[in-house]
């Protein structure tokens, strides 16, 4: 009798399980992909003189509910100890934007990378998402404190 | 236990732990920004895999990808036969690389000096100002691709006559082989470079081609942008048996103007030897470097 009881629990327990990871997985499987907030191109141009000095030129267009905003990046070189000159063209969208500030800020590489994937997923503090795409003629490398946006004056 | 019961525990066991999983996955605030990168689709990447000789190309060689314009001025004082003379001075320096392919580079390095003598007494006693272009020197250097931060390159030298009065330099012809080789270290950035020239023809009367050149350099430059660097550039002349040797240090900056880097740079120099009539003590210097993206 005891065993009996001990089975029908652990049946119902198993069953009841089973539904919420099939509930949670479907859940997970089902969650839309969000629509792009904005979108942006830019225009990044980067030195490293000989002296190890190094120069940073950008310019980027942000296009938000109709309307552009210009901003620059930083952040961005050619790594350690290179000498010479890239440049980096290339567009992309904006994820989470809801207010027009929170586009400014830090942002961290989450996955890709402009030179060896031709992309770069990033994410801001502030959870804006970034999906960058582009062309180099040269190295360029996020730095390991990301990129930094801010809006042009 | 029977063979169903044990069933039964198993699957209890497996689901509930992986139940826990995602409840405690749920837990973690979702970042949406996250997931929606992560989740996107819709645009197609440009490369979908790593493409390793693709990136080696594009780290092969930058060098390439920039030429830069120096324009140095230069005051020099202390010359002549009586050392009242001063000497003004702009070169024109422009680097030009050239890609090789493999990452090895080809640089051409022409300078052409313009020079204004003010007072400067000759070995007539007369003095003399004027102004004029002193010569035109090409430098060239190979540069391999060594894949470190150490650079090397050495290719053939030459620079031409300055001109007919004699006034600005030797009117002979050099030819010979220069070479550079520099590392970068983090912050600091230092190197040697060096040239070994021989008179190919010309008037020896106002100096002879048969110089041997070496210019140490060092440089550090701070966290934000300040360079700071000194060099000797001594060149001995085998026929005057003497050497002119003057000391720099300078700092400088890069400034971005409209778009385009210029860095700018001004230090003092001090010879501490020199060659008969030519400059001597106190001098100082100016740079102003366009670089151009190719």
């Amino acid at each position: 009798m005891k065993k009996n009881i001990c089975k029908k629990i652990m049946a119902a327990l198993a069953a009841l399980s089973l539904g919420a990871f099939c509930h949670l997985s479907k859940a997970q499987s089902d969650e839309p992909i969000p629509s792009p907030s904005a979108t942006f191109t830019v225009d990044i141009k980067i030195y490293a003189f000989v002296s190890g000095q190094t120069a940073n030129t950008s310019t980027g267009i942000l296009t938000y509910q109709g309307k552009q905003y210009p901003f620059t990046i930083g952040g961005i070189g050619l790594g350690k100890n290179q000498i010479g000159a890239s440049h980096l063209v290339g567009s992309g969208v904006v994820y989470n934007l809801n207010n027009l500030d929170d586009f400014e800020g830090s942002y961290d590489q989450i996955s890709g990378g402009i030179m060896a994937a031709g992309h770069a997923k990033l994410i801001s503090k502030k959870n804006v998402g970034i999906h960058l795409i582009g062309s180099t003629n040269g190295p360029v490398i996020i730095s390991p404190g990301g990129v930094v946006i801010k809006f042009s004056k | 236990m029977t063979s169903l019961s044990k069933a039964l525990y198993t699957v209890s066991a497996a689901t509930v732990f992986a139940f826990s999983s995602l409840a405690i996955a749920q837990e973690i605030p979702a970042r949406v920004g996250v997931v929606a990168v992560e989740k996107l689709g819709a645009i197609p990447a440009a490369k979908k895999d790593v493409d390793s000789a693709d990136i080696a190309k594009q780290l092969a060689n930058p060098i390439a990808n920039m030429i830069s314009l120096p324009l140095q001025y230069e005051f020099n004082r202390g010359l002549g036969k009586n050392q009242s003379g001063s000497e003004p001075n702009l070169l024109f320096q422009p680097v030009a690389p050239f890609n090789l392919g493999g990452g090895d580079t080809f640089i051409l390095r022409p300078i052409i000096a313009g020079v204004r003598e003010v007072s400067v007494q000759g070995s007539n006693g007369q003095p003399y100002s004027g102004y004029g272009i002193a010569s035109v020197t090409i430098e060239s250097f190979y540069a391999p691709n060594t894949n470190s931060s150490w650079i090397w390159g050495i290719g053939p030298y030459a620079q031409s006559p300055s001109g007919n009065s004699g006034h600005f330099g030797s009117q002979q012809t050099g030819a010979g082989v220069t070479a550079v080789v520099l590392n970068r270290d983090g912050p600091w950035t230092y190197g040697v470079l060096g040239f070994q020239s021989w008179n190919v023809g010309g008037n020896p009367t106002f100096g002879t081609q048969n110089n041997l050149y070496g210019q140490p350099f060092i440089s550090y430059t701070t966290a934000n942008g300040l360079n700071y660097s000194a060099s000797m550039e001594a060149q001995y002349n085998y026929d005057a048996h003497r050497t002119s040797n003057p000391l720099y240090v300078g700092v400088s900056k890069v400034l971005i103007f409209d778009g385009v880097p210029l860095s700018i740079g001004v230090g003092p120099m001090y010879y501490v030897s020199n060659t008969p009539g030519g400059p001597s003590g106190w001098g100082a210097r100016a740079t102003a470097t366009l670089v151009i993206l190719e």
